[in-house]
Protein backbone atom coordinates (compact mmCIF):
# COMPACT_ATOMS: atom_id res chain seq x y z
CA UNK A 1 0.00 0.00 0.00
CA UNK A 2 3.02 2.63 0.54
CA UNK A 3 4.81 2.07 -2.79
CA UNK A 4 1.01 2.38 -4.36
CA UNK A 5 1.14 6.08 -2.05
CA UNK A 6 4.51 7.12 -2.85
CA UNK A 7 4.27 6.21 -6.70
CA UNK A 8 1.44 8.45 -6.89
CA UNK A 9 3.12 10.98 -5.35
CA UNK A 10 6.02 10.29 -7.51
CA UNK A 11 4.20 10.51 -10.40
CA UNK A 12 1.94 13.85 -9.24
CA UNK A 13 5.14 15.45 -8.76
CA UNK A 14 6.46 14.27 -12.04
CA UNK A 15 3.55 16.21 -13.40
CA UNK A 16 3.50 19.02 -12.20
CA UNK A 17 7.21 19.71 -12.71
CA UNK A 18 6.59 18.99 -16.44
CA UNK A 19 4.06 22.00 -16.41
CA UNK A 20 6.37 24.66 -15.94
CA UNK A 21 8.91 24.68 -18.85
CA UNK A 22 6.30 24.00 -21.24
CA UNK A 23 4.08 27.29 -20.66
CA UNK A 24 6.79 28.94 -22.34
CA UNK A 25 6.46 26.68 -25.29
CA UNK A 26 3.26 27.09 -25.55
CA UNK A 27 2.51 31.04 -25.27
CA UNK A 28 5.28 30.76 -28.18
CA UNK A 29 2.98 28.52 -29.61
CA UNK A 30 0.40 31.38 -29.75
CA UNK A 31 -1.78 29.22 -27.75
CA UNK A 32 -2.20 31.36 -24.35
CA UNK A 33 -0.07 34.65 -23.28
CA UNK A 34 2.60 33.69 -20.92
CA UNK A 35 0.83 36.39 -18.57
CA UNK A 36 -2.11 34.76 -18.41
CA UNK A 37 -0.28 31.05 -18.01
CA UNK A 38 1.83 32.61 -15.31
CA UNK A 39 -0.97 33.52 -12.80
CA UNK A 40 -3.32 30.51 -13.30
CA UNK A 41 -1.37 28.08 -14.34
CA UNK A 42 2.46 28.47 -12.76
CA UNK A 43 1.75 29.98 -9.54
CA UNK A 44 -0.86 26.91 -8.39
CA UNK A 45 1.71 24.53 -9.98
CA UNK A 46 4.09 25.84 -7.55
CA UNK A 47 1.60 25.68 -4.59
CA UNK A 48 0.59 22.10 -5.63
CA UNK A 49 4.45 20.89 -5.73
CA UNK A 50 4.97 22.66 -1.91
CA UNK A 51 1.29 21.06 -1.28
CA UNK A 52 2.65 17.31 -2.11
CA UNK A 53 6.14 17.75 -0.60
CA UNK A 54 4.10 18.58 2.44
CA UNK A 55 2.04 15.63 2.13
CA UNK A 56 5.17 13.51 1.59
CA UNK A 57 6.82 14.79 5.07
CA UNK A 58 3.25 14.21 7.16
CA UNK A 59 3.51 10.85 5.49
CA UNK A 60 7.35 10.96 6.80
CA UNK A 61 8.32 10.13 2.96
CA UNK A 62 11.71 10.52 3.60
CA UNK A 63 13.04 9.79 0.15
CA UNK A 64 10.12 11.66 -1.90
CA UNK A 65 11.39 15.10 0.08
CA UNK A 66 15.02 14.45 -0.16
CA UNK A 67 14.43 13.57 -4.02
CA UNK A 68 12.23 16.04 -4.78
CA UNK A 69 14.19 19.09 -2.60
CA UNK A 70 17.75 17.88 -3.63
CA UNK A 71 16.34 17.98 -7.36
CA UNK A 72 15.40 21.92 -6.75
CA UNK A 73 18.48 22.83 -5.11
CA UNK A 74 20.84 21.24 -7.57
CA UNK A 75 18.66 22.30 -10.45
CA UNK A 76 18.99 25.45 -9.37
CA UNK A 77 22.85 25.32 -8.90
CA UNK A 78 23.33 23.38 -12.65
CA UNK A 79 20.73 26.61 -14.00
CA UNK A 80 23.75 28.97 -13.00
CA UNK A 81 26.20 27.03 -14.73
CA UNK A 82 23.96 27.01 -17.62
CA UNK A 83 23.69 30.49 -17.29
CA UNK A 84 27.58 31.02 -17.04
CA UNK A 85 27.14 29.87 -20.81
CA UNK A 86 24.45 31.30 -22.08
CA UNK A 87 24.98 34.93 -20.98
CA UNK A 88 28.69 34.82 -22.58
CA UNK A 89 26.83 33.08 -25.52
CA UNK A 90 24.45 36.49 -25.25
CA UNK A 91 27.69 38.78 -25.33
CA UNK A 92 29.46 37.23 -27.87
CA UNK A 93 26.37 37.38 -30.58
CA UNK A 94 26.08 33.57 -30.59
CA UNK A 95 22.50 33.75 -29.18
CA UNK A 96 19.61 36.12 -30.79
CA UNK A 97 18.23 37.57 -27.91
CA UNK A 98 18.11 37.83 -23.57
CA UNK A 99 15.67 34.85 -22.79
CA UNK A 100 15.41 35.73 -19.20
CA UNK A 101 14.31 38.54 -19.96
CA UNK A 102 11.95 38.43 -22.85
CA UNK A 103 10.25 35.44 -20.31
CA UNK A 104 9.79 38.66 -18.19
CA UNK A 105 8.37 40.92 -19.95
CA UNK A 106 6.08 38.49 -21.84
CA UNK A 107 4.93 37.51 -18.17
CA UNK A 108 4.28 41.26 -16.85
CA UNK A 109 2.70 41.37 -20.29
CA UNK A 110 4.52 44.94 -20.75
CA UNK A 111 6.46 43.96 -24.07
CA UNK A 112 5.67 47.17 -26.22
CA UNK A 113 7.44 48.94 -22.82
CA UNK A 114 10.64 46.37 -22.73
CA UNK A 115 12.15 45.13 -19.72
CA UNK A 116 12.44 46.50 -16.49
CA UNK A 117 13.84 45.49 -13.16
CA UNK A 118 10.26 43.29 -12.13
CA UNK A 119 10.33 41.63 -15.31
CA UNK A 120 14.12 40.92 -14.88
CA UNK A 121 12.95 39.52 -11.30
CA UNK A 122 10.53 37.90 -12.99
CA UNK A 123 12.28 36.38 -16.16
CA UNK A 124 14.86 34.99 -13.85
CA UNK A 125 12.70 33.40 -11.19
CA UNK A 126 10.66 31.71 -14.00
CA UNK A 127 14.18 30.65 -15.73
CA UNK A 128 15.62 29.56 -12.68
CA UNK A 129 12.26 27.76 -11.15
CA UNK A 130 12.14 26.08 -14.48
CA UNK A 131 15.83 24.47 -13.97
CA UNK A 132 14.79 23.32 -10.79
CA UNK A 133 11.03 21.81 -12.32
CA UNK A 134 13.99 19.44 -14.78
CA UNK A 135 16.40 18.72 -11.66
CA UNK A 136 12.92 17.34 -9.79
CA UNK A 137 11.90 15.35 -12.70
CA UNK A 138 15.51 14.06 -12.88
CA UNK A 139 15.94 13.35 -9.02
CA UNK A 140 13.05 11.56 -9.33
CA UNK A 141 13.63 9.64 -12.13
CA UNK A 142 17.58 8.69 -11.68
CA UNK A 143 17.54 9.17 -8.04
CA UNK A 144 21.45 8.61 -7.30
CA UNK A 145 22.31 9.63 -10.83
CA UNK A 146 25.95 8.95 -13.03
CA UNK A 147 27.34 11.76 -14.82
CA UNK A 148 26.65 10.44 -17.83
CA UNK A 149 22.81 10.02 -17.86
CA UNK A 150 22.86 14.07 -16.64
CA UNK A 151 24.84 14.95 -19.95
CA UNK A 152 21.96 13.24 -21.88
CA UNK A 153 19.42 13.94 -20.01
CA UNK A 154 20.92 17.89 -20.87
CA UNK A 155 21.46 17.13 -24.13
CA UNK A 156 18.04 15.98 -24.47
CA UNK A 157 16.22 19.58 -23.15
CA UNK A 158 18.82 21.25 -25.55
CA UNK A 159 17.16 19.55 -28.56
CA UNK A 160 14.21 19.82 -27.18
CA UNK A 161 14.05 23.66 -26.78
CA UNK A 162 16.15 23.75 -30.43
CA UNK A 163 12.62 22.15 -31.84
CA UNK A 164 10.00 24.09 -30.00
CA UNK A 165 7.94 26.51 -30.65
CA UNK A 166 10.03 28.76 -29.42
CA UNK A 167 13.02 28.88 -31.76
CA UNK A 168 10.86 29.31 -34.76
CA UNK A 169 9.04 32.80 -32.57
CA UNK A 170 12.28 33.89 -32.30
CA UNK A 171 12.47 33.87 -35.84
CA UNK A 172 15.67 31.71 -36.22
CA UNK A 173 14.24 28.47 -36.97
CA UNK A 174 15.06 24.99 -35.79
CA UNK A 175 18.58 24.76 -34.44
CA UNK A 176 18.84 28.10 -35.39
CA UNK A 177 19.97 27.52 -38.58
CA UNK A 178 18.59 30.26 -40.09
CA UNK A 179 20.93 32.32 -36.84
CA UNK A 180 24.27 33.38 -38.47
CA UNK A 181 26.20 30.91 -39.88
CA UNK A 182 23.55 28.55 -38.50
CA UNK A 183 25.67 26.98 -36.06
CA UNK A 184 26.20 29.46 -32.95
CA UNK A 185 23.54 29.37 -31.77
CA UNK A 186 22.92 25.44 -32.05
CA UNK A 187 26.75 25.37 -30.43
CA UNK A 188 26.08 27.58 -27.83
CA UNK A 189 22.78 26.16 -26.70
CA UNK A 190 23.82 22.27 -26.42
CA UNK A 191 27.49 23.56 -24.70
CA UNK A 192 24.64 25.18 -22.17
CA UNK A 193 22.70 22.32 -21.43
CA UNK A 194 25.23 20.04 -21.03
CA UNK A 195 26.44 22.03 -18.53
CA UNK A 196 23.76 22.04 -16.83
CA UNK A 197 22.97 18.49 -17.03
CA UNK A 198 26.79 17.37 -15.75
CA UNK A 199 26.04 19.58 -12.69
CA UNK A 200 23.16 18.62 -11.77
CA UNK A 201 23.95 14.83 -12.39
CA UNK A 202 27.52 15.39 -10.66
CA UNK A 203 25.78 17.31 -7.11
CA UNK A 204 22.85 14.43 -7.28
CA UNK A 205 25.40 11.58 -7.02
CA UNK A 206 26.25 13.40 -3.97
CA UNK A 207 23.03 14.84 -2.50
CA UNK A 208 20.63 11.75 -3.20
CA UNK A 209 23.68 8.75 -2.49
CA UNK A 210 21.95 5.22 -1.53
CA UNK A 211 18.79 6.39 -3.75
CA UNK A 212 18.35 4.10 -6.79
CA UNK A 213 16.71 5.16 -10.03
CA UNK A 214 12.49 4.88 -10.42
CA UNK A 215 12.75 1.41 -11.91
CA UNK A 216 14.43 -0.19 -9.63
CA UNK A 217 12.53 1.27 -6.43
CA UNK A 218 9.47 -0.08 -8.03
CA UNK A 219 10.77 -3.49 -8.38
CA UNK A 220 12.21 -3.57 -4.85
CA UNK A 221 10.06 -1.06 -2.44
CA UNK A 222 11.77 -1.89 0.53
CA UNK B 1 -0.17 27.78 -88.14
CA UNK B 2 -0.17 31.72 -88.87
CA UNK B 3 -2.85 31.96 -86.35
CA UNK B 4 -0.92 30.17 -83.52
CA UNK B 5 1.72 32.30 -84.17
CA UNK B 6 -0.91 35.50 -83.49
CA UNK B 7 -2.58 33.87 -80.68
CA UNK B 8 1.06 33.56 -79.18
CA UNK B 9 1.88 37.12 -79.53
CA UNK B 10 -1.76 38.29 -78.05
CA UNK B 11 -0.61 36.39 -74.72
CA UNK B 12 2.41 37.28 -74.65
CA UNK B 13 1.13 41.17 -75.16
CA UNK B 14 -1.76 40.58 -73.15
CA UNK B 15 0.90 39.42 -69.98
CA UNK B 16 3.01 42.07 -70.31
CA UNK B 17 0.18 44.53 -69.66
CA UNK B 18 -0.51 42.94 -66.89
CA UNK B 19 2.65 42.78 -65.41
CA UNK B 20 3.22 46.29 -65.86
CA UNK B 21 -0.41 47.43 -64.92
CA UNK B 22 0.26 45.64 -61.27
CA UNK B 23 3.96 47.19 -61.10
CA UNK B 24 2.40 50.31 -62.26
CA UNK B 25 -0.19 50.37 -59.28
CA UNK B 26 1.95 49.47 -56.67
CA UNK B 27 4.22 52.07 -58.24
CA UNK B 28 1.43 54.31 -57.80
CA UNK B 29 0.55 53.89 -54.53
CA UNK B 30 3.71 53.41 -52.99
CA UNK B 31 4.49 56.87 -54.03
CA UNK B 32 1.03 58.20 -52.23
CA UNK B 33 2.28 57.39 -48.76
CA UNK B 34 4.50 60.62 -47.53
CA UNK B 35 7.62 60.28 -45.24
CA UNK B 36 8.28 63.29 -43.34
CA UNK B 37 11.32 63.72 -41.48
CA UNK B 38 12.38 66.31 -39.06
CA UNK B 39 15.79 67.22 -37.36
CA UNK B 40 15.57 68.13 -33.97
CA UNK B 41 17.55 70.42 -31.95
CA UNK B 42 16.87 68.85 -28.94
CA UNK B 43 18.08 65.96 -27.22
CA UNK B 44 16.02 62.19 -27.70
CA UNK B 45 14.84 62.54 -24.29
CA UNK B 46 13.48 66.32 -24.45
CA UNK B 47 12.11 65.41 -27.94
CA UNK B 48 10.23 62.50 -26.46
CA UNK B 49 8.77 64.46 -23.45
CA UNK B 50 8.28 67.84 -25.54
CA UNK B 51 6.24 65.43 -28.07
CA UNK B 52 3.98 64.07 -25.39
CA UNK B 53 3.60 67.73 -23.96
CA UNK B 54 2.69 68.95 -27.41
CA UNK B 55 0.47 65.90 -27.92
CA UNK B 56 -2.16 66.89 -24.90
CA UNK B 57 -1.95 71.03 -26.40
CA UNK B 58 -2.97 69.67 -29.58
CA UNK B 59 -5.91 68.31 -27.99
CA UNK B 60 -4.48 64.89 -28.84
CA UNK B 61 -2.93 62.11 -25.97
CA UNK B 62 -0.44 59.32 -26.57
CA UNK B 63 -2.79 56.11 -26.98
CA UNK B 64 0.52 53.64 -27.06
CA UNK B 65 4.07 53.87 -26.27
CA UNK B 66 6.43 51.37 -27.77
CA UNK B 67 9.95 51.86 -25.96
CA UNK B 68 11.91 49.80 -28.90
CA UNK B 69 15.15 50.77 -27.59
CA UNK B 70 14.28 48.39 -24.36
CA UNK B 71 12.41 46.05 -26.34
CA UNK B 72 16.03 45.52 -28.87
CA UNK B 73 18.32 45.96 -25.42
CA UNK B 74 16.87 41.98 -25.66
CA UNK B 75 18.52 41.53 -28.12
CA UNK B 76 21.96 43.21 -27.23
CA UNK B 77 21.24 46.49 -29.35
CA UNK B 78 21.78 49.78 -27.35
CA UNK B 79 20.22 52.59 -29.49
CA UNK B 80 17.57 55.26 -28.92
CA UNK B 81 14.67 54.87 -30.87
CA UNK B 82 10.54 55.36 -29.62
CA UNK B 83 7.50 54.85 -30.86
CA UNK B 84 4.25 57.11 -30.02
CA UNK B 85 0.86 56.50 -31.14
CA UNK B 86 -1.27 59.40 -30.87
CA UNK B 87 -4.95 60.53 -31.63
CA UNK B 88 -8.28 61.38 -29.96
CA UNK B 89 -11.10 59.14 -29.58
CA UNK B 90 -13.34 61.55 -30.72
CA UNK B 91 -11.89 61.98 -33.71
CA UNK B 92 -11.47 58.22 -33.71
CA UNK B 93 -14.94 57.99 -33.56
CA UNK B 94 -15.75 60.06 -36.86
CA UNK B 95 -13.27 58.34 -38.57
CA UNK B 96 -13.98 54.60 -37.65
CA UNK B 97 -17.46 55.94 -38.69
CA UNK B 98 -16.90 56.85 -41.57
CA UNK B 99 -14.62 53.74 -42.59
CA UNK B 100 -13.69 50.97 -39.91
CA UNK B 101 -11.13 49.93 -42.01
CA UNK B 102 -8.94 53.22 -40.98
CA UNK B 103 -6.98 51.31 -38.08
CA UNK B 104 -4.05 50.91 -40.56
CA UNK B 105 -3.31 54.55 -40.42
CA UNK B 106 -5.19 55.72 -37.21
CA UNK B 107 -3.86 56.41 -34.49
CA UNK B 108 -1.06 58.34 -35.98
CA UNK B 109 2.38 56.56 -35.44
CA UNK B 110 5.29 59.62 -34.61
CA UNK B 111 8.76 57.51 -34.26
CA UNK B 112 11.82 59.46 -32.79
CA UNK B 113 15.22 58.18 -32.93
CA UNK B 114 18.70 58.97 -32.74
CA UNK B 115 21.50 58.67 -35.45
CA UNK B 116 24.96 59.59 -34.72
CA UNK B 117 23.95 61.71 -31.89
CA UNK B 118 20.86 63.74 -33.71
CA UNK B 119 17.60 63.24 -32.72
CA UNK B 120 14.75 63.09 -35.73
CA UNK B 121 11.39 62.49 -35.88
CA UNK B 122 9.74 60.68 -38.79
CA UNK B 123 6.36 59.63 -39.69
CA UNK B 124 4.01 59.16 -42.56
CA UNK B 125 1.91 62.15 -43.49
CA UNK B 126 -1.55 61.44 -42.23
CA UNK B 127 -3.33 62.42 -45.27
CA UNK B 128 -1.26 59.98 -47.72
CA UNK B 129 -2.13 57.09 -45.58
CA UNK B 130 -5.88 57.68 -44.55
CA UNK B 131 -5.77 58.66 -48.54
CA UNK B 132 -6.12 55.03 -49.14
CA UNK B 133 -9.60 54.61 -47.75
CA UNK B 134 -12.68 55.44 -48.72
CA UNK B 135 -14.91 58.44 -46.72
CA UNK B 136 -15.07 62.13 -47.15
CA UNK B 137 -14.66 62.75 -43.19
CA UNK B 138 -11.57 60.46 -43.20
CA UNK B 139 -9.98 62.47 -46.06
CA UNK B 140 -10.71 65.54 -44.14
CA UNK B 141 -9.55 64.36 -40.85
CA UNK B 142 -6.21 63.34 -42.67
CA UNK B 143 -5.84 66.59 -43.68
CA UNK B 144 -6.00 68.00 -39.94
CA UNK B 145 -4.17 66.07 -39.12
CA UNK B 146 -1.05 67.08 -41.34
CA UNK B 147 -1.91 69.98 -39.88
CA UNK B 148 -1.42 69.72 -36.34
CA UNK B 149 1.38 66.68 -36.38
CA UNK B 150 3.23 69.37 -38.95
CA UNK B 151 3.17 72.04 -36.32
CA UNK B 152 3.42 69.34 -33.32
CA UNK B 153 6.89 68.30 -35.15
CA UNK B 154 7.76 71.54 -36.61
CA UNK B 155 8.39 73.28 -32.53
CA UNK B 156 11.57 70.35 -32.67
CA UNK B 157 13.16 71.98 -35.64
CA UNK B 158 13.80 75.75 -34.50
Amino acid sequence: MNIQKKLLLTFILLLLAAVSPNLFVISQAGIAQLSFLAVNVLIPVIILISIVIGISIFLKYKEIVRLTVNGIIAGIIATVALEIIREAGFRLGTMPGDLPRLMGVLMLNRFASGPNIWSDLAGWAYHFWNGAAFGIIFSLLAGQSKVWQGILYGLLIGIGFMISPVVKSLGIGIFGFEFKNGYEFATTVVIAHLAYGSTLSFLLMRFNKGIPNLWLRIKNPN
Amino acid sequence: MKNLKIQKMVLALMMVFMVTSVFGATKTRAQQTKLITVKSTKSFNATVEGIKKGVANAGMMVLAEIDQDKILSMTGLTINAKSLFIGNPTVGKTAFSDNPAVGLAIPIRINVYEKHGVTYINYFEPSSQLGFFKGEKVKMIGQKMDKKVAMLTGMFSK
